[in-house]
């Protein structure tokens, strides 16, 4: 059997026996492996090693210990993050990464004052479910799905619709041609279905929330005009010209 | 390009932890042993290692987006265990001067620092180096990370990487290979 003569390094036989090397790299390193002891004993000491920490270490035991660490992450990173950065720092970031990060002016945050907001959650695809960021791209793993979530405050109709890199806008939630009637309220809720967005980049995600049906053909207009005002920069898209309340979230693609 | 879907997902509220313990199990049986073996290997002492392991994968569990889209989860564990080992250790004040008793009080041993495991070695020599210096040596003779695997995963460009490490081999009294 012809195998390649230099060894794969530590790391990548770690990788390849946490299954993550994928194609060629991966037969190639498992035929090195069958067919050279040296790496053979190297590969099966890391599954002593794994053997060695679990005998060591319960799962329980694992999990307590990380989940605590976690709580003192958590707090801490959102208390002394800001104190930490100095004025120059600061007025870096207020000038130059800030209006990299804003979603747009149509929309930021997922509720204001009149208790109307919207979130997209994301999730199928194996990992925790979470809420895309409001305040930078939020990065889609393959495979995982995104549900529309609006609270309506007063509104009593919503559209939503996206836009890709190249500016084709989508629509995704409408009512023949117009506005999808939804009951007022804060709770949260669901559209129904899920959604898998195809291609990669960047896709943005805009929902209105309105008073008044709105006509799908005219959001879907001023997307467009939204658009080639940014100069296809879906970073810098401004507020589509349309009435009621924008929510805009910016999804990166895989 | 968006498309509705009927493999939707039901969204659990208040589901969070046990999607976390799930995660978590994922992790403790593919990456539970390589780290802890990585802190322990720097740090030298069980409940300094089963600490900084524990920081280590709370880190991951709270950068979910950045370890997940990560194209080597392991990669990418190995690092933040390796950085965070090495600030533990420049934390500790006393480590160069504990580390010197100790050798002192084993004696240099029987065949001279050469015999050791290379990554015994490479151990032995890092409190002599910067912490970017410590981090290429260990990616680089421990994990056997190629120059350009290092310099990415430092974000350093290959030069510098280089440079780093012929520092370190110099110093080390090693020939640069």
């Amino acid at each position: 059997m012809e195998v390649t003569t230099v060894h794969p390094g530590e790391l990548k036989l770690r990788r390849h026996r946490a299954g993550e090397l994928q194609g060629t790299e991966a037969r190639e390193v498992q035929r090195h492996v069958e067919a050279c002891a040296h790496c053979r004993t190297r590969f099966k000491s890391f599954d002593q090693e794994q053997e060695q920490f679990e005998k060591e270490f319960s799962f329980d035991r694992f999990s307590a210990g990380v989940q605590r660490a976690v709580k003192s992450i958590e707090p801490t990173r959102a208390r002394w993050i800001m104190p930490g950065i100095g004025l120059a720092a600061a007025v870096l970031v207020a000038i130059v990464v800030a209006p990299l990060l804003r979603p747009g002016p149509g929309g930021s945050g997922s509720r204001v004052k009149g208790g109307a907001g919207v979130v997209l959650r994301i999730g199928g695809g194996g990992a925790p479910q979470r809420l895309a960021s409001a305040q930078a791209p939020e990065p889609l793993a393959p495979g995982e799905r995104v549900r529309i979530g609006y609270q309506a405050g007063e509104h009593r109709y919503l559209v939503a619709v996206s836009i890709d890199q190249s500016g084709v806008v989508t629509e995704l939630y409408s009512d023949r041609g117009s506005s999808l009637p939804i009951g007022s309220g804060d709770e949260t809720r669901y559209l129904p279905e899920s959604l898998e967005f195809t291609g990669n980049g960047l896709e943005r995600v805009i929902v209105v929330l309105s008073n008044e049906p709105l006509d799908l053909a005219k959001v879907k207009q001023a997307a467009e005009m939204a658009y080639h005002a940014a100069r296809g920069d879906l970073r810098q898209l401004p507020k589509l010209d349309v009435p009621g309340e924008q929510f805009h979230r910016l999804l990166f693609k895989p | 390009m968006a498309q509705p879907g009927k493999a939707k997902f039901e969204v659990i509220e208040g589901g969070r932890t046990l999607e976390r313990r799930a995660v978590l199990k994922d992790l403790y049986s593919k990456y539970g042993g390589s780290v802890y073996g990585r802190c322990q290997y720097l740090l030298r002492d069980k409940n300094q290692a089963e600490d900084a392991m524990q920081d280590v994968f709370a880190k991951a569990i709270s950068s979910y987006s950045d370890f997940r889209v990560d194209s080597s989860p392991l990669n990418w564990l190995m690092k933040i265990a390796t950085h965070h080992c090495l600030n533990v250790l420049r934390g500790q004040r006393s480590w160069r001067r504990a580390h010197e008793r100790a050798r002192q009080a084993q004696g240099d041993p029987p065949h001279g620092p050469h015999s050791l495991e290379i990554r015994e070695a490479v151990r032995h020599l890092l409190s002599r180096f910067d912490l970017e210096t410590q981090a290429a040596a260990i990616h680089y003779h421990v994990d056997e990370m190629t120059l350009e695997e290092v310099a990415a995963a430092l974000k350093r460009s290959v030069p510098t990487i280089r440079k780093r490490l012929q520092h370190f081999a110099e110093e080390s009294g090693q020939e640069w290979k």
